[in-house]
């Protein structure tokens, strides 16, 4: 065996030991190593994110003064219609304020909104993601739930410095309870993201056998809703609709149906992320193992 | 050690974030551009041992990053195949054997990513549609070719070009 064959097979040999000790090591440097990869590619990717934002900025610059006129006057009648729903909301919240202090009830779950544009989308069979251009210097909080509108998007997976990763509703690993429309007891159902299909699709499962959907017209189809439960989004969110007949399951004592995603979420410009203002109660234990630790 | 891996490094990620980007524009279709396979193929067959492994782990580094993927799952491999390219250097003196060797190594790298992700949707307990899976990893390592053989041979002579410029060695011979 010549130097040149022993030098290879000592590097192979060496190479092996570092993995090893990579995989049974300590799990702060796999951490520590994914951390600084991940901000060394921020800034290029933020890059990315803001030049595209600069050729919508110029693509909007160069319309007519008529079309924007024209838009001027459509969003002025919309908020002439949204400044009375504020007002009704604002009743409606006092209301509910006076009830809620009548039978001793605790406050609902309050949310700071971060506007987030979308910097990058990233979808293969096995994950469904978006990074957005907002990470923990803007406050946001892994779990947290991201919305666009009243439309569950999906929730942050991972947060970095300046960007955040966010699992989308569609991406294998989603979970969430849901209420489905049409259903009176509103007993809950669990609904997952699949690995299957370009766009990704997500499953509803634990639906009782006597549910059927609201009759309606096609294309009308029955709404999936996230019921507060946990504390991570709050209730009444659109998570979408069911789309085909829910089916029964091999075992037959419940039915499952796929999930049309309320929204196209991979033509997403910009979303919301919901952070808690108050700790959610999985942030809470996870601070009482920590203390227990200590 | 010096640190032309790491400038090599530097101007090869351009076109990883390129690769990034076109993943972006293809999101609809549920398939990724992935490069880094045939990112390393240059570098490995010039640089040494030690360089060649630190760039290729850099280089699966960043891919992982972003991406569910456990830690050091595609690194490794990218680095253990940066060691066998930096062997049998004869076979890629030839500029066609490295286009080749790029295509290879970037389906290769595709399928490792496609079973460590299959394996990690799997650990989670989330139901799969198997047919599909493997219809959609076919097509993604399919992609996977397609990609590296029509933006490695500009890839690789930026990186050599850069090698020729930093004064690292040609491939010895076998």
């Amino acid at each position: 065996m010549n130097r040149d064959q022993q030098g290879a097979k000592a590097s192979y040999v060496l190479l092996t030991l570092v993995f090893l000790l990579w995989c049974f090591g300590p799990s702060v440097v796999r951490r520590f190593t994914r951390e600084a990869f991940t901000e060394f590619q921020a800034p290029a990717l933020e890059l990315a994110g803001k030049g595209r934002d600069l050729v919508r900025y110029w693509e909007l610059r160069s319309r007519s003064s008529e079309e924007l006129a024209e838009a001027g006057r459509d969003l002025g009648r919309i908020n002439a219609g949204l400044e009375l729903k504020l007002l009704e909301m604002k009743n409606l919240a006092e209301e509910n304020a006076r009830l809620r202090t009548l039978l001793s009830y605790g406050p609902d779950p309050e949310y700071r909104t971060v506007v987030a544009r979308v910097v990058a989308r990233d979808s293969a069979g096995w994950w469904q993601r978006i990074t957005i251009r907002k990470g923990r210097t803007d406050g946001v909080r892994p779990f947290s739930p991201v919305v666009f509108g009243t439309r569950v998007v999906g929730r942050v997976a991972q947060v970095h410095l300046t960007t955040s990763e966010v699992d989308l509703i569609t991406s294998p690993g989603f979970r969430c309870t849901a209420h489905l429309e049409g259903d009176e007891q509103r007993r809950v159902v669990l609904l997952s993201g699949t690995a299957t299909g370009s766009r990704g699709t997500a499953l509803v499962t634990n639906v009782p056998t006597d549910y059927s959907p609201p009759a309606g017209p096609v294309g009308d189809e029955a709404k999936v809703l996230t019921t507060g439960i946990g504390g991570v989004f709050p209730a009444g969110l659109l998570l979408g609709y069911i789309s085909g007949h829910p089916r029964t399951t091999p075992k037959g004592d419940f039915k499952e149906a796929d999930i049309a995603p309320a929204r196209d979420l991979h033509s997403l410009q910009e979303v919301a992320v919901l952070v808690p203002v108050y700790p959610t109660p999985g942030e809470q234990l996870t601070e009482s193992r920590v203390d227990d630790f200590r | 050690m010096n640190w032309s891996w790491f400038l090599i490094l530097l101007a090869t990620y351009p076109w990883l974030l390129a690769s990034d980007l076109i993943s972006d524009a293809m999101a609809d279709t549920g398939l990724v551009c992935f490069l880094s396979g045939a990112a390393i193929v240059a570098p490995a067959r010039r640089f040494g041992r030690g360089q060649a492994a630190l760039f290729a782990l850099c280089v699966g580094f960043m891919f992982e990053a972003r991406r569910p993927l456990a830690d050091g799952w595609i690194a490794f491999p990218l680095a253990f195949a940066a060691l066998a390219i930096c062997g049998p250097q004869g076979l890629l003196r030839r500029p066609a054997a490295v286009w080749f060797a790029a295509i290879g190594l970037n389906v290769a790298a595709t399928a490792v990513w496609l079973i460590i992700g299959g394996a990690g949707v799997l650990s989670l307990g989330t139901p799969v549609d198997y047919p599909s899976a493997i219809w959609r990893g076919a097509v993604q390592t399919l992609v996977a070719a397609g990609a590296a053989a029509i933006f490695a041979p500009f890839m690789l002579r930026a990186q050599e070009s850069l090698m020729d410029r930093l004064g690292v060695p040609e491939a010895r011979e076998a």
